[in-house]
């Protein structure tokens, strides 16, 4: 299968909230997907899907429509965390409405901290430490 | 614009993202603005080309000093600004600095291809989120990466040559250069940014290349007549493994400088042979069965016609793009008769974890990492998996030993009696391939019984039993010179000279000298340095010469008088010199273990080596060397993972002695440097 013809497919089971055969679908074509900057980025989020079956949650790829919003997603979770890690979270209520809003689970967060953020034990602890306190909703 | 402001800085970016431009912004307004400063931000939306929307910046701004980043890259060092200025006013000639950058381009123009300098962070997703190279002090560079360009003179980007996005940041690099600015990148002991990028688009990468080439490096047309005048020949051999065999083929696609591929089916019954059949390529099939690797090698050579050059590997082992047309020029040199590529596991020891093909971009990096510019180190131990040949070095030396077997046997001998005729051996500092199995026991079953097999063969040809071709890297670690250092270093117990190669690898101005008793290895190490036959309990070397260090690796064990020689040694080693000893410990738990089992069985290797006299623990060790009048300076240890029982019988040791450690029972060798 083709680059563009994964991508598509990718979209429109996403659309019609097929998420478990989207992810089969990537991973069964892991490498094409990892040739494309995009279907890579989609590819690297499966273990979020995992964790969070795994924890008894709905899954990540069942709460996005289509490929260019969980891109998009995505990036923003990325940019939250990686703010955390600089030390330049401006308003932290911020990113527990962003977090609220679009039902971001603990896993999401863990992974893409791990994936994405430099100093990762540092954000992944305050994530902890912001669910203790009550703060974040996850 | 006629008169630049000395107090404003300008950040320049080409947006194509709003997302992530919005970001970079996010960060730039969080950096420390130095008192009696301005910044100022522009974006520059739909840029035809990275050259056009800087060019569009640059003449949009007054600001002296401009920033010129990607939309993917973030500043996180709040100071950034401060620490710009600083490395400006300290230098009017530094025209721009960079984040990453090469203080001299490869011939090829790729930056990522030479030794970089330079530190950032990126995104990890296995491996460590810094990309650092380590420069402690500022390093004036060819060429820059274009993530950040930071400068404080406008030079115009030459977007009538890069219309598109690759090369436009060399190219202003060798711009400012032209005009006799320095190009730098500071010693950032932390990364100033993150980049964020994935995959780069590369489709049009090369013919920008050339673009650049032409423009700032004409003579570099040479590197690409290399490459056209590179034709080999691959040997390609396969057993039950047709789906990885077609890979392999597949992945050869991209590698330059093959001019004919040759497979060798080594009696597969997966279908190998049917798919064979339907392909183009020239092909022999050994429908008999298995064969050993001489006579397998052989066929291949006579009955195919080959290039001037031959490389033999192994389907699942994939070399880099331009890594066969290294190699073909490394076999340019009539003093080399063999070459191999660096691999994942060549540099395992040092540290390389590369988990799939995608990880040989760190293989290359730590292997380029090394400063002294040298093409090759030379060997005793190509790799079975993937070596070169010259034809005429096959001519001279004539065919494979056909009663050998094992790949890595009929090598070792090729290898030794090409070094007979003169020819070295090397690894090729520019050549890479990734491994995806490391023993040959791996594809054959048989591979054991081959070694056992070719172990007589080998004694009746060689006069040894056991063939040391690897180097000690403890020894060779344990000595620390500057790399120009002169000095003279002698091994007791040389063996072939394996370890003595390494240390004038590394060290091009030591002189090593060897002694060993066995006659056979002398004869082979005489090729490598200056070696001796002789008995060191015979307390006396036939060396006028003092030395700076003398080695024993693995040797102090075996001899009636350790502490004699040891003694000895002083008379030969000049003043401050050192003993380097590498010395198995016999308090090791395993040693223990099997005590108190009411064993204690000698083996042919290993800490109860049946030819060991002496048995030493830490405190003989230590004594040894004190009474000897020696300083003992350092004392590195090995070790093995322990099992749960011996931990279990180490604890209950320790709870009985307080003059043991638990190190002592963890250490497998001590490695001693002990100083006159």
């Amino acid at each position: 299968m083709d680059i563009q013809n994964l991508r598509e497919q990718v979209d429109c089971l996403l659309s019609m909230k097929k998420a478990d055969e989207a992810e089969k679908l990537l991973t069964e074509n892991a490498e094409t997907a990892k040739s494309d900057k995009n279907l890579l980025k989609i590819y690297y989020l499966i273990p979020v899907c995992a964790a969070e079956r795994e924890a008894g949650q709905q899954t990540l790829f069942t709460k996005v429509s289509g490929i260019e919003e969980l891109l998009e997603r995505d990036t923003k979770v990325k940019f939250w965390v990686r703010r955390i890690a600089f030390d330049v979270l401006d308003d932290e209520k911020d990113f527990y409405r962003f977090c609220t809003a679009n039902r971001v689970s603990l896993p999401e967060l863990m992974i893409e901290a791990y994936c994405n953020a430099v100093h990762k034990e540092k954000v992944q602890a305050f994530i902890q430490r912001k669910i203790a306190e009550g703060k974040l909703k996850v | 614009m006629n008169r630049l402001n000395d107090r404003k800085i300008c950040f320049i970016i080409c947006s194509s993202d709003a997302l992530y431009t919005e970001e970079c912004l996010y960060y730039i307004h969080h950096l420390r603005i130095p008192e009696g400063y301005e910044i100022e931000v522009l974006t520059v939306e739909n840029a035809v080309s990275m050259a056009a929307g800087y060019n569009e910046g640059m003449q949009a701004s007054d600001a002296r000093y401009k920033v010129y980043l990607h939309q993917d890259v973030f500043i996180v060092n709040h100071d950034f600004i401060q620490d710009v200025l600083d490395l400006f006013q300290a230098d009017e000639q530094i025209g721009m600095i960079g984040m990453i950058g090469v203080d001299k381009l490869p011939a090829s123009g790729i930056m990522w291809e030479a030794q970089r300098c330079g530190a950032i962070f990126v995104p990890a997703y296995r491996h460590d989120d810094v990309l650092q190279f380590g420069n402690e002090t500022a390093v004036e560079a060819e060429a820059i990466d274009g993530l950040m360009m930071i400068t404080q003179y406008d030079i115009p980007w030459r977007e009538d040559l890069f219309d598109k996005w690759d090369f436009y940041d060399c190219s202003q690099s060798q711009e400012f250069i032209r005009r006799g600015y320095k190009v730098i990148v500071p010693a950032l002991r932390k990364p100033w940014c993150m980049h964020d990028s994935v995959l780069a688009n590369l489709s049009v990468y090369d013919e920008e290349r050339m673009k650049f080439l032409q423009e700032y490096f004409p003579q570099a047309d040479d590197a690409e007549q290399e490459t056209a005048a590179c034709g080999m020949t691959v040997v390609l051999t396969s057993f039950q493994r047709c789906g990885q065999l077609q890979d392999t083929l597949s992945w050869l696609k991209g590698t330059e400088g093959i001019a004919n591929i040759i497979i060798a089916d080594n009696g597969s019954d997966d279908g190998t042979a049917d798919w064979l059949a339907a392909q183009q390529y020239d092909y022999v099939q050994f429908d008999e069965g298995v064969q050993g690797y001489g006579r397998l090698w052989n066929v291949i050579l006579q009955n195919f016609d080959v290039q001037d050059c031959v490389v033999f590997m192994e389907a699942g082992v994939y070399p880099e793009k331009m890594s066969l047309v290294e190699l073909w020029k490394v076999l340019q040199s009539d003093e080399i008769g063999i070459a191999c590529p660096v691999t994942n596991y060549s540099r395992y020891d040092a540290g390389v974890k590369a988990g799939s093909r995608d990880d040989l971009a760190w293989v290359r990096q730590d292997s380029l990492r090394q400063t002294d510019r040298k093409l090759y180190d030379r060997t005793l131990h190509a790799d079975w998996q993937m070596w070169a040949v010259r034809r005429d070095v096959l001519q001279q030396t004539g065919l494979l030993r056909e009663e050998l077997n094992h790949p890595e046997n009929v090598l070792k001998d090729y290898s030794l009696r090409a070094l007979r005729n003169g020819l070295r051996q090397v690894q090729c500092r520019r050549a890479f391939a990734y491994e995806s199995f490391c023993r040959c026991r791996e594809v054959y079953a048989q591979a054991d019984q081959w070694k056992t097999q070719d172990r007589s063969v080998m004694k009746r040809d060689w006069g040894m039993n056991y063939f040391n071709l690897t180097p000690n890297d403890f020894l060779v670690n344990a000595i620390q010179e500057e790399p120009d250092a002169v000095f003279r270093v002698l091994e007791i117990g040389c063996d072939l000279g394996a370890t003595l190669l390494a240390i004038q690898n590394r060290y091009p101005g030591c002189k090593t000298c060897g002694l060993d008793i066995n006659e056979a290895a002398v004869e082979i190490a005489q090729y490598i340095t200056e070696a001796e036959c002789g008995n060191i309990d015979e307390l006396q070397l036939p060396f006028q010469e003092k030395f700076d260090y003398i080695i024993f690796g693995d040797v102090l064990e075996h001899l009636r008088h350790p502490e004699e020689v040891v003694k000895m040694c002083r008379d030969y080693l000049n003043e401050g010199g050192y003993i380097v000893a590498s010395i198995p410990n016999v308090m090791h738990i395993s040693v223990l273990e099997e005590l108190i089992d009411g064993r204690f069985q000698y083996q042919d290797v290993g800490l109860l080596d049946r030819t060991h006299i002496h048995l030493f623990t830490y405190y003989e060790i230590m004594s040894m060397f004190h009474e000897t009048g020696y300083s003992v300076r350092e004392v590195r240890k090995t070790g093995v993972d322990l099992s749960e029982r011996q931990q279990r019988i180490m604890r209950t040791l320790l709870a009985l002695s307080e003059q043991t450690e638990d190190w002592m029972y963890e250490a497998f060798q001590y490695v001693v440097k002990a100083q006159r």
